[in-house]
């Protein structure tokens, strides 16, 4: 399989460079970010602002943020200094408080940091959750912040639909994906898997934001200091709560290096081309590279640096249940190589890989 | 047998089981502990770790 350059973690931030940082990478990122114009338009709205704030970032962007969508803003504390900041022109610097956001649905303590771009009239806040509480009884000065109800009313009968936390889902049949993946076979039965693999990763990077909102909302705590079993608890959960089978997790092979992970029932598996005769030059192959992709970044985003899962046995491939493998980027090329020669099995790839001990290096 | 053998046997047998530990390794506090607990907390320390009692942070490191 190609090496995919974009399995681990996003590339560090600097926060003088977050203009020139496409949505996407801003999306990968474990805290809000909000750019405003100098009237307080918003521009760009990250993905953990949207899970944090419910609100969908399509129905936000143009929308003024201290009056219309976070009112409890409209204060001195907040909306006066991002005044005075615009007011000063071109000599400003980038300052930082703490802010208590109030919204209906429950109040979280905030770090904010305000970063200039006077040059180009651009404002961004990032803002990082410190805890999570209940809501205010009272509405705090200015009003809680606006909920996502408020803003696009009626949205189901315009074929809109959410979930508790506000986030838009589509109901995905199974013969869809069954579709898909005759698409992909069709079209490039060379490169689909690799395709489905960097797809997976772009929705784990997502997953793995969703995730620590979920631990800090929870737990108050972040994702990465809960115990394992409450980790791959909350990633269990994610996934099979989204019908696509439900991971079990092995912990048995960590002192060898790796982290071995079953899904039962998954989709991919089962709405892989049905074969019951298999002709005789036909070899079955491996279904499941979008949940390999999923698990990769959901555990590089927790571990900090770039781990790699393989799938090394599949339903789709005659196998009773769907298997992988998670191991240091430095030992995917041993991982590949034993899949490459017809190693199928946890077993097999736990003798290839003791045969390969890891070098602590990432590659 | 010589004579430096003989004297080195006697040595041995002066110097007696009291020096041996007695409860091979746990204190009395631990030996009265319930044995179900003990046997517990030590396969745990054996080959598989105790996702319980790990963080994720942690865990993952020793991939």
């Amino acid at each position: 399989m190609l090496d995919l350059a974009s399995d681990g973690p996003s590339r560090p931030f600097v926060s003088t460079e977050v203009d020139e940082m496409s949505d996407t990478e801003l999306d990968g990122l474990a805290f809000g970010v909000i750019g405003l114009d100098a009237e307080g338009t918003i521009l760009r709205y990250n993905l953990y602002e949207s899970r944090f704030a419910r609100l969908d970032r399509n129905q936000v962007l143009g929308r003024e943020f201290f009056g219309e969508v976070a009112p409890c803003t409209a204060v001195e504390s907040f909306g006066g200094r991002f005044q005075r900041m615009v007011s000063a022109g071109s000599d400003v610097a980038a300052e930082h408080f703490d802010f208590t956001f109030d919204f209906k649905f429950g109040a979280q303590q905030v770090s904010v940091e305000i970063i200039p771009f006077p040059a180009i009239k651009r404002y961004y806040l990032l803002i990082n959750r410190q805890a999570v509480g209940k809501a205010r009884l009272d509405p705090p000065e200015g009003g809680f912040a606006v909920l996502q109800s408020a803003l696009a009313p009626d949205e189901a009968a315009v074929g809109v639909r959410r979930d508790t936390l506000e986030r838009r889902f589509v109901e995905v049949p199974w013969s869809l994906l069954a579709a898909l993946r005759s698409t992909c076979e069709r079209l490039a039965p060379e490169s689909w898997q690799v395709f489905c693999t960097e797809w997976g990763v772009q929705w784990g990077r997502r997953m793995a934001i969703d995730l620590a909102s979920t631990a800090l909302e929870t737990q108050n705590a972040a994702l990465r200091e809960l115990s394992m079993r409450d980790v791959t608890d909350l990633v269990a959960e994610s996934i099979a709560g989204q019908g696509w089978g439900r991971p079990t997790f092995d912990f048995a092979a960590a002192r060898e290096g790796l982290l071995i992970i079953e899904v039962a029932r998954s989709v991919l598996a089962e709405a892989a081309p049905g074969r019951a005769i298999k002709r005789p030059s036909e070899e079955l192959t491996m279904a499941c590279h979008l949940l390999a992709g999923a698990i990769s970044a959901v555990f590089s985003n927790l571990a900090g640096r770039r781990l790699v899962a393989r799938e090394v046995a599949c339903k789709a491939a005659g196998a009773p249940t769907c298997s992988f493998v998670l191991v240091a980027a430095s030992r995917r090329a041993t991982l590949d190589e034993a899949l490459k020669k017809g190693n199928r099995g946890v077993d097999a790839m736990r003798a290839a890989l003791l045969r390969a001990p890891a070098t602590r290096e990432d590659a | 047998m010589t004579e430096v053998n003989e004297a080195a046997n006697a040595r041995d047998r002066a110097v007696p089981d009291q020096a041996r530990p007695t409860l091979r390794g746990l204190d009395e506090k631990q030996a009265l502990r319930c044995a179900a607990d003990v046997l517990d907390e030590v396969a745990w320390q054996g080959a598989e770790l105790n996702p319980d009692a790990i963080t994720a942070a942690d865990f993952l490191a020793l991939l």
